[in-house]
């Protein structure tokens, strides 16, 4: 009998301390706006959006209001992604900023069961992967970076005119890029008169595996953003720099990590157009209604030590501005 | 061409042949499904990359390249001896001690890296011993070449000795231990724990080679090894020659054809599917047609 009430007591006490948790996860202090940020993995380029978001936000709000962030952070596992939105709809907050496309579409799938009403903006997202299952819902808005590969291309031309083959790695999970390279990128390929050989691949550590075989007559390496393919930049960079061909990244932190050329945005860019456009929101001057923000490529990064190790030879005027209206800029790896 | 693919087969192969041979000794003889060997592949990998955080730049490259083998080698034992623990004291079975390992192991090395992707640039490759003028041959083959001779020596030497042989009885018949008296524990653990030292140290040496360590550097490795093991068991079968040799051929031949499908284009979207078809096949040939073992396989001491 003394065992019988020893469990009850633990019993007890144990879900106890669990409403309590329960119950401290849901309070909400007067007057603070609950901002849930919601993103699927820990990533430089992930980072640097948030934090631009933040410090807009916060700027734009500044003595107005007071803001609480909430983090929901999927550490790429898709499951534990998919409670934690659940978890941010049950929490009701002000507004939901989100970033990547897996977190958006996440969001939008909840929508559907949730219905919930309070404002989302999905920053960093691919609207056309969006729209897929319909219009958005008129509380959701997406700030977008869209590729330029026609413009991509020309400059690399413009940089390297002898390039007639190029290499294109890609992670062959991501639907996005996929449907980039066949409707967007070959036909720009072929505008230039470039071939295109691709290499898709599923996990980072396949890239040092299998680039080797792939690399023979190639003028040049060519990736996208995709993270599983830019997080494995190491191995591009070596091999990159052993066979003596340009690595060419679509985002510009690759640039600094050993790519010789970069074309795209700035992250913090999105960041900067979210926190902008959730202020307006916030602040009662706008209202949310299916806002599609598209932000374009306008910077080429070179990396003038990785140009020369991976053999490229930067033309004079490639140093200053370009009447094609990207800018350039050097960077260099100490 | 031929002997660009050719030398990037042999480069592939040699640096993940300290892996199979590892496999060899838990899958094939042991007969053992570990699928620990990937926390031993990722945490040889991680502590690969503090031992390169700490060393003094001024170090040469071969006495580094020592320190880091050695290192990488206890890590990975350190995971085969946290396995074994879980199985031999606390009655669990392999399985499930592997997978407590892989989630025990992949966080202490998500931990330990700060990160979930570390880059390896920043370091001097400590593979490269100048000991090959720069060509369209890797320099850091020739270190391989040497790691590997010294492997497989050493694997051929153990596998004469009563511990070598201990280990294969293992897993054939564990009573023998019971009958004799001897204390099968110490086999399970020495088994083990040397065949994670050996994935410990293929985790060092693509991490090396790839130029980053990642928390899914392990990810897909198990079914990797068992192909390539398939390949070897089926090699020495069909073709005579010792299971010495099981897993340097085996790993040879997955690599060959890894580099033939590439060369030929064939759509790499489905290559794992591709993997596993290989893996039944294997499984098949193995079934009808080498269910009596060659007359031209040699043997010495076990079968071995």
């Amino acid at each position: 009998m003394f065992s019988r009430t020893k469990s009850f007591v633990f019993s007890a006490l144990f879900f106890a301390v669990i409403f309590s948790i329960y119950l401290m996860g849901q309070q909400r202090s007067e007057g603070i706006l609950e901002v849930a940020i919601i993103y699927p993995l820990e990533h430089p380029s992930l980072e640097k959006i948030r934090i631009a978001f933040e410090e807009k936000l916060s700027l734009k709000t500044e003595n107005k209001l007071s803001i609480h962030f909430t983090y929901y952070n999927g550490s790429g596992n898709r499951l534990l992604m998919n409670q934690q939105v659940e978890q941010a709809f049950a929490k009701k907050p002000d507004l939901i900023f989100s970033i990547s496309t897996i977190s958006a579409s996440m969001i939008l799938a909840a929508l559907q069961k949730n219905h919930a009403t309070m404002p989302i903006i999905c920053g960093a997202a691919d609207i056309d992967l969006l729209e897929e299952s319909g219009p958005l819902p008129h509380n959701l808005s997406v700030v977008s970076d869209v590729e330029d590969y026609p413009k991509q291309l020309k400059l690399l031309k413009k940089i390297k005119p002898s390039a007639q083959k190029l290499l294109v790695v890609y992670d062959q999970g991501a639907a996005k890029y996929q449907r980039d390279l066949k409707n967007l990128f070959e036909p720009a390929a072929l505008k230039e008169n470039i071939e295109l050989l691709t290499l898709p691949i599923n996990l980072p550590q396949e890239i040092g595996q299998k680039i080797p075989l792939k690399m023979d007559g190639v003028d040049g390496i060519m990736i996208f953003k995709d993270s599983t393919v830019v997080s494995a930049i190491e191995s591009l960079v070596k091999a990159a720099n052993f066979h003596k061909v340009p690595l060419y990244a679509s985002d510009l932190d690759s640039v600094a990590k050993g790519a010789a050329l970069g074309f795209g945005i700035e992250e913090e860019k999105t960041g900067e157009e979210s926190g902008a456009l959730a202020a307006r929101v916030l602040l009662r001057e706008e209202e949310l209604f299916s806002q599609k923000i598209f932000l374009k490529p306008q910077m080429l990064l070179i990396n003038t030590s990785a140009a020369s190790m991976q053999g490229l030879s930067i033309p004079e005027d490639a140093l200053k501005e370009s009447p094609m209206g990207a800018i350039y800029r050097e960077s260099l790896i100490k | 061409m031929m002997l660009h693919m050719l030398s990037i087969i042999l480069y592939q192969s040699l640096l993940i042949f300290p892996l199979i041979l590892g496999g060899f000794y838990t899958i094939v003889l042991m007969r053992l499904p570990d699928l620990a060997l990937e926390a031993a592949f990722l945490t040889g990998a991680t502590i690969s990359m503090l031992v390169m955080a700490f060393l003094p730049k001024d170090m040469g490259h071969l006495p580094a390249l020592c320190f880091i083998l050695f290192s990488s080698a206890l890590a990975g034992s350190s995971v085969g001896f946290i396995t074994s623990i879980l199985r031999e004291k606390l009655q669990i079975s392999h399985l499930f001690a592997s997978i407590i390992s892989i989630g025990f192991f992949t966080s202490l090395s998500r931990f330990m890296l700060g990160a979930p992707h570390v880059s390896l640039l920043v370091y001097p490759s400590y593979l490269d011993l100048q000991l090959l003028p720069d060509s369209l041959i890797k320099p850091e083959l020739a270190s391989l070449i040497v790691i590997a001779i010294l492997l497989a020596v050493a694997h051929r030497f153990l596998l004469k000795t009563q511990l070598g042989l201990a280990v294969e009885i293992y897993g054939v018949n564990r009573l023998f231990f019971k009958f004799h008296r001897l204390k099968e524990s110490f086999i399970a653990y020495t088994g083990t724990t040397l065949a994670h030292s050996l994935a410990g140290i293929s985790g060092y040496l693509v991490s090396q080679s790839h130029g980053f360590v990642d928390t899914s550097l392990g990810s897909g490795i198990g079914l990797q090894v068992i192909t390539a093991l398939l390949f070897g068991v089926i090699c020495s079968e069909r073709l005579g020659f010792a299971r010495t040799y099981q897993a340097l051929a085996g790993v040879c031949c997955y690599f060959t054809l890894h580099g033939l499908l590439l060369i030929s284009g064939f759509d790499l979207t489905y290559f794992t599917g591709l993997q596993a078809v290989a893996v039944a096949i294997c499984c098949f040939y193995r079934r009808i047609y080498l269910s009596a073992p060659s007359e031209k396989v040699k043997t010495y001491g076990f079968g071995v």
